[in-house]
């Protein structure tokens, strides 16, 4: 068993919030309540880092007075706090908006349509075949605009199999997932906590 | 049967703990094959040259290190055999916290910070973040995570865009994830990426595997235990290989009771109905 | 101005940033590509402003909660307090200190690890009470995650070779190609979704609502 302060408190938070799955519990609010403010403190001190690292310096020790303007837009983001002037905020968020969309754009046409596209045509093998027929099976069940009847209807109807399994291969790492978190606490709390674990 | 279906929610609680625990307690021995989506990441690493700058994006948060911790500290091992140089990066606001406790507890903790590895912090901003680094890397993070100037280490001399780069290295189970290092980095660059991901998100990358914008992934805790023993180092995912199994069992058996309804309750339904119209055919009642 | 601004603002920072992804590194272009780097800079500083919103709403509700001493004060003031704490020791004393690699080691960290392990719980209750099958459809759903998690975990190498090798072609071709076609389709949709904020059709990211 360990004798270290900081594991003996791990360990009671890790108790304190498993026990919410039995049933909410004062306990369980205490460590709900820590974590968020200690979270929420962690994000205001790296936020800081990053306008001072970024920011503040180039500005203060090198005469770099562009920075004023990311400073001043960022300071404007809390007019939303004050009525009357809340309308400001909006110019910030713009521009955040405006950086975001052009990054999401550029890199969807790219990485995520045009190379696609191209990984999908290659046919080398059965494979390739089989999933050339199936990204073009799943893509037709997209097609919500014309009810597609006939023979041809086989084609979206395939589709939505092939989606079927990949929902539930999603399914199943899903739970692989969870489990493996769990077992990390486990681990903790029998590990370096109890020590019963080798 | 019916007592089987009707388990009460604190039994199953009990029976998932004991069987997560109790491989942990008496481990059983499951052999662990390497797969090969492992295998290629780690021939993949293995083929960097010494002196080679790697990115290690450290882009996990202590809520999925549990997955994500065995995977970044058992590559770390590996690029320290490699002796290439390694900066490590976060776009994840407790990534830098991650990126220390790792250092700290692998091979690198033996060598010089600065020279052979350095640990950048954390840059706010997500994707447009990941964009800035790739065509900006010491404007984008002009600091280490301590706030000493970067370029004044030694490890980041002729280090400009994401070109002088031979391979990022990221783990990364959210946003942002190897997604965004593929929209913004390979694109351009074409940048060598390795990606350990969440067991959720390997069928979200796959696609990216397979059109080659990833060179290999690293998928939940069973690729981090593969890749703990590719290294010869076995450790915590390794040790829990077991009881990931069984719990894979236990909801398998799970499901199976819950659709044995369903399964007898068709059979039924097909009997009824071969009975129903064999009735018909001697002018029975329906 | 208050709306039509921020929208035009949007929209040529948006198209700086697309352009400098395709244009070439001709010189009467640098323009465009040292627009893009200086955004993309100023993006971080004011992400990192953002950030610090939560905290302020966190603030804002709970000194609220606190003043007007309401059920659950207690448990606002250790939020408040314990924010304030991290905030003063962080930013004071630096990350290295004990008392913050204290609080982040052996609260934060334990406290985030098993939120998300708690979930285990839900999926095991889940798999028990609700994963039906009642269509071939979700049958062939539920058969895939049973091979799948065979396939991924050494057991199913153990019973039979088969899993792993069913586990990984499932995930390189059926999976890849549903996912590549939601894939696709969702980048169809941010591109549609961008014309229709630069066109000022979609201004809900103003807190507007069309």
């Amino acid at each position: 068993m360990s004798l270290d302060m900081g594991i003996w408190v791990a360990g009671l938070v890790t108790l304190a919030i498993l026990s919410h799955v039995w049933k909410e519990n004062p306990f369980y609010r205490i460590a709900e309540h820590l974590y968020v403010g200690i979270s929420a403190g962690h994000a205001v001190v790296m936020a800081w880092g990053n306008i001072r690292d970024t920011a503040v310096k180039p500005l203060a020790e090198e005469g770099q007075l562009v920075w004023i303007i990311p400073i001043v837009l960022g300071v404007l983001l809390y007019a939303r706090y004050f009525k009357g002037v809340a309308w400001i905020a909006r110019f910030p968020v713009a521009v955040m908006v405006g950086i975001g969309t052009g990054v999401a754009v550029r890199g969807a046409i790219h990485g995520d349509f045009v190379q696609q596209i191209s990984a999908t045509i290659r046919v080398g093998s059965v494979n390739d075949i089989l999933l050339l027929v199936f990204v073009a099976a799943s893509l037709s069940y997209f097609f919500f605009s014309r009810t597609i009847k006939g023979p041809v209807a086989a084609i979206p109807q395939l589709g939505r199999v092939v989606l079927m399994v990949a929902f539930g291969a999603a399914f199943g790492t899903t739970v692989m997932g969870r489990m493996a978190l769990l077992i990390g606490r486990i681990q903790f709390v029998l590990g370096d906590w109890l020590g019963v674990m080798k | 049967m019916e007592r089987l279906q009707s388990i009460p929610k604190a039994w199953i609680y009990v029976i998932l703990l004991v069987v997560l625990a109790g491989p942990l307690l008496k481990p059983i021995g499951i052999p662990i094959q390497i797969s090969d989506e492992v295998r290629t990441s780690f021939n993949a690493i293995d083929s960097l040259a010494p002196g080679s700058i790697v990115v290690f994006g450290f882009d996990y948060a202590p809520g999925s290190a549990a997955e994500m911790e065995p995977q970044a500290l058992a590559i770390l091992e590996h690029l320290a055999e490699k002796q290439v140089k390694v900066i490590g990066i976060s776009f994840q606001a407790q990534g830098p916290q991650m990126a220390e406790k790792a250092f700290a507890n692998t091979a690198w903790a033996e060598k010089e910070y600065g020279v052979d590895y350095i640990n950048l912090g954390y840059r706010a901003g997500g994707q447009a973040a990941v964009a800035a680094f790739a065509s900006d890397i010491p404007g984008t993070f002009s600091t280490d995570y301590s706030g000493k100037p970067s370029t004044s280490f030694p490890i980041m001399q002729g280090i400009k865009t994401a070109a002088d780069i031979d391979m990022i290295i990221t783990i990364a189970p959210g946003q942002p994830g190897p997604e965004d290092y593929v929209r913004q980095v390979y694109g351009t660059y074409r940048t060598r990426i390795i990606a350990g991901v969440p067991a959720v998100a390997i069928t979200q990358v796959a696609p990216y595997v397979q059109a080659g914008q990833i060179e290999g992934i690293l998928g939940g805790l069973p690729g981090a235990a593969e890749y703990e023993l590719l290294v010869e180092k076995p450790g915590t995912a390794v040790a829990a290989m077991d009881a990931q199994s069984l719990a894979h069992l236990l909801i398998i058996i799970l499901i199976i009771l819950r659709n044995i309804p369903n399964f007898f309750g068709a059979k039924q339904a097909h009997a009824q109905s071969v009975s129903n119209s064999t009735q018909k055919g001697r002018g029975g009642r329906s | 101005m208050k709306t039509t601004l921020p929208v035009a603002i949007m929209t040529v920072i948006a198209l700086i940033i697309i352009l400098d992804f395709f244009v070439a590194d001709a010189p009467s272009v640098q323009w465009i590509k040292q627009s893009g780097l200086v955004l993309r800079s100023w993006g971080i500083v004011i992400s990192a402003f953002a950030m610090g919103l939560g905290a302020v709403n966190l603030l804002r509700r709970h000194v609220v909660t606190i003043s007007r001493r309401e059920s659950g004060a207690f448990y606002s003031v250790l939020l408040v307090g314990s924010m304030l704490i991290m905030i003063v020791v962080g930013i004071g004393a630096g990350q290295d200190s004990p008392v913050y690699d204290f609080l982040f080691s052996n609260i934060l960290s334990p406290a985030s690890a098993t939120m998300y392990a708690s979930i285990a719980f839900y999926i095991v209750t889940a798999a028990y009470r609700s994963f039906s099958a009642k269509s071939l459809e979700s049958w062939v759903l539920l058969l895939t995650a049973v091979v799948v998690m065979l396939g991924k975990a050494p057991i199913g190498a153990a019973i039979s070779g088969f899993f792993p090798v069913a586990a990984d072609w499932i995930q390189n071709i059926p999976n890849t190609a549903g996912m590549r076609a939601i894939m696709m389709g969702a980048a169809l949709g941010v591109v549609s979704n961008a014309v229709k904020m630069f066109l000022g059709l979609d201004r809900t990211y103003l807190g507007l609502r069309d």
